[in-house]
């Protein structure tokens, strides 16, 4: 039967047939359908995709298993495979966490570093609060930027008052939303009879919701709440259930009967815009501050000027040569200094000769000496004692002379100018030197040297007086002594006799010769050394200068060393 | 201004929110009617040469899951039923619903809309319940797509409102 109904199908259908049954086997047979689809899986899916998300939803539990699967097995493959997309995000999300503690830490910054935030600091210490909750109270402004009067029953605005900076939309519609809202809440939660909802947030901005009998406040908020916010709310909705209580109970949507609430909902927005500080000035504790503040002053003004003169005073000391600042100390009223004090210079207590009124000064004082020019010149004078006409002066610690100084002074100087601590050096080039017993010689000299004795002629014998004698006696012995002190050798005085040119040589040499001694007798009568004295005949005119005459006259010897 | 809060009221799918959408200010999206449950209109109608604001609260339709929440109910100064002509059990929720409202609000203005007026061939609402409706109630055939009626209706309600 099968066969021939097998003949009479192939006999109708022809090849067709054998397509049909090749056609059944294919997808009948696992392997050769699945070859099949899998041609045409991938234009498939993508086909349906475009049309809706179901390919999505129908996925979507498998790749959850699937990926749950590969991480009990192996976690590592996952990691390793989101590895270069986790790496990126990550770090993003670290550098902006960064970017935001830089910023903060900036700002906190320049707060912490601002007058206002010294301010707050006193502030904190002073009310006990944290720094951190300060700045948060200051920093956050804050406005209520609209009032919204609402009747409690119709959900009717009643008033309506913004500030200008309130962006503000049908605020009729806004009214009636809020209760639609607080009753969408108690519909959606279980919520407990008589719970109200008193505040809508949203990022920064807050619907503070203060409820009456017939009236709900709302006030929109940006930014901190303020505290008595809420206070406010209450006062102002119970002076309007007193006042308008009538009005309200039975609100008929006439919004003009309440035209006079506009202040009492002002004063809401004024009041709780950030108060300013209140200006009135504190007198008693301005008067306070300045008497304090005029004491401390005259006080540091004293203690200043009392300063200044310890400073000039120091100053007078450290520039006073050959003293030496050691150290100095105030305390109880009482200036103790200690310095070095050369002997030649002078005292300290001469040196600051003003009195001092303020404070008394105590001086410890060690000695030294001092290298100074002026010091050394001193110590030079007292030690050299020079006479009035030397001038001395000690530049670089080279001695310089000037002026005239005795001979016997400076000889006698050479030898004792380096005990004089502090010089280096002499220059005695502007010195002019003196010899005051060689002048007196020279003058002895002259006058000695200018007597002469007068003879008749061929008498060996002549008048003279005592006085004369007697003076030139004195002139020699004193002449004798200057020579003795200055040169440490006696005088040679030669008395010489003269005669004229008449008589034998032999008769005028021996009468010159008795003449001579004849002068010699009478000055050692006189008193004069013998031994300084000798005489002698000057015979040969032409030899004596051509000295002719009847005379005996003194010539005393060069006197030189 | 005078204002009033009405109501928009009926079953579910009947047209309500299409019936104000063309002519009143929107400040909400229709998303507030499915989240929260009310979306609030506004119109401004003129009656006896008086402007009125007509505060205009359109509820969630009511249905067998979706109950009316007398909490929106409170204060309206009326309301406006809406019922679609090719739907017979709008008419029942519509009745239903006004029995509610009367419950809670007490005698309040009411103005029946008989919707989808465009569509009044395809319309199989009982003559007899009609002229019932008619009789205890004002009801205008309104179209919120041709716009008929509208108006009016608003109108209607305002003149009505104490």
């Amino acid at each position: 039967m099968d066969t021939d109904l097998s003949r009479i199908k192939q006999i109708i259908l022809g090849d067709e047939y054998d397509e049909l049954l090749k056609l059944r086997d294919e997808i009948n047979d696992d392997g050769q359908f699945s070859k099949i689809v899998s041609n045409i899986i991938t234009e498939a899916l993508k086909e349906r995709s475009l049309k809706d998300d179901s390919i999505a939803e129908v996925l979507a539990p498998t790749i959850d298993q699937a990926i749950s699967s590969s991480i009990n097995q192996d976690p590592k493959k996952l990691a390793e495979s989101l590895y270069p997309i986790m790496g990126p995000a990550i770090r993003k999300s670290i550098s902006e966490t960064m970017q935001q503690m830089l910023e903060n830490l900036n700002q906190l910054l320049e707060e912490s570093l601002s007058p206002k935030s010294l301010r707050w600091r006193f502030d904190a210490w002073r009310t006990g609060k944290s720094y951190s909750e300060l700045v948060l109270l200051n920093t956050l402004e804050f406005s209520v930027e609209q009032v919204f009067l609402i009747h409690r029953e119709s959900s009717l605005l009643i008033h309506h008052q913004y500030s200008e900076l309130a962006d503000t939309r049908d605020p009729d519609m806004v009214s009636g939303m809020f209760s639609a809202i607080q009753d969408f809440i108690e519909d959606s939660f279980s919520t407990k009879e008589g719970d109200e909802l008193d505040t809508l947030r949203l990022g920064d901005l807050s619907v503070v919701l203060q409820r009456g009998p017939n009236a709900v406040l709302a006030a929109v908020v940006r930014g901190r709440i303020p505290e008595n916010l809420r206070n406010e709310l209450s006062r102002t909705l119970e002076s309007l259930h007193r006042m308008k209580k009538a009005e309200l109970a039975d609100y008929g949507g006439n919004p003009e009967v309440f035209a006079d609430v506009e202040d009492d909902l002002r004063k809401i927005l004024l009041s709780e815009r950030k108060e300013p500080e209140e200006k009135t000035i504190p007198w008693l504790a301005v008067v306070s501050i300045l008497i304090i503040l005029a004491g401390t002053g005259y006080w540091n003004y004293l203690s200043y000027q009392e300063s200044l003169e310890r400073t000039a005073l120091l100053s007078t000391l450290k520039q006073e040569p050959g003293l030496v600042l050691l150290d100095s100390e105030y305390s109880d009223k009482v200036l103790h200094i200690s310095l070095l004090v050369d002997p030649n210079a002078r005292s300290p207590e001469e040196v600051i000769s003003t009195n001092q009124e303020n404070f008394s000064i105590e001086f410890t004082e060690h000695s030294h000496l001092s290298v100074i020019d002026e010091l050394v010149a001193k110590r030079a004078m007292n030690l050299l004692q020079p006479t009035g006409e030397t001038q001395l002066e000690v530049r670089n610690s080279v001695l310089v002379l000037s002026g005239r100084a005795d001979g016997d002074w400076m000889r006698d100087y050479a030898s004792r100018w380096p005990a004089v601590t502090g010089l280096t050096a002499i220059d005695t080039g502007a010195l002019e030197l003196v010899y005051p017993r060689r002048e007196a010689m020279v003058e002895a000299v002259q006058v000695i040297e200018a007597t002469e004795l007068n003879f008749e002629n061929g008498e060996t014998e002549t008048e003279v007086s005592s006085q004369f004698i007697t003076a030139l006696s004195e002139q020699i012995t004193e002449l004798n002594a200057l020579s003795m002190e200055e040169y440490g050798r006696p005088v040679r005085i030669e008395v010489v006799g003269y005669t004229d040119d008449s008589g034998s040589p032999s008769f005028n040499q021996q009468v010159g010769f008795e003449r001579a001694l004849r002068f010699e007798q009478v000055l050692v009568d006189a008193g004069v050394d013998e031994s300084l004295l000798e005489s002698f005949s000057a015979f040969d005119h032409s030899s004596n200068e051509g000295i002719a005459r009847r005379i005996t006259r003194l010539i005393v010897a060069p006197l030189t060393q | 201004m005078l204002q009033k809060k009405i109501c928009l009221l009926g079953a579910f799918s009947v047209g309500k929110t299409s019936l104000i959408q063309r002519f009143v200010s929107s400040l909400f999206d229709d998303k507030y009617l499915t989240t929260v449950g009310v979306k609030i209109d506004k119109k401004i109608v003129t009656v006896d040469q008086q402007e009125i604001m007509l505060m205009i609260w359109d509820l969630a339709g009511e249905d067998d899951y979706n109950t009316l929440n007398k909490n929106h109910l409170r204060g309206a100064a009326g309301y406006i039923l809406v019922i679609d002509g090719t739907r017979p059990k709008s008419l029942d929720v519509g009745l239903a619903v006004h029995d509610k409202v009367k419950e809670a609000l007490g005698d309040v203005p009411v103005v029946v809309a008989l919707n989808k007026a465009d569509l009044i061939d395809e319309w199989i609402l009982d003559a007899d319940q009609l002229a019932k409706l008619e009789e205890k109630l004002p009801v205008l055939r309104t179209s919120a797509k041709t716009g008929d009626n509208v108006e009016l209706l608003f109108s209607e309600l305002a003149a009505r409102l104490q």
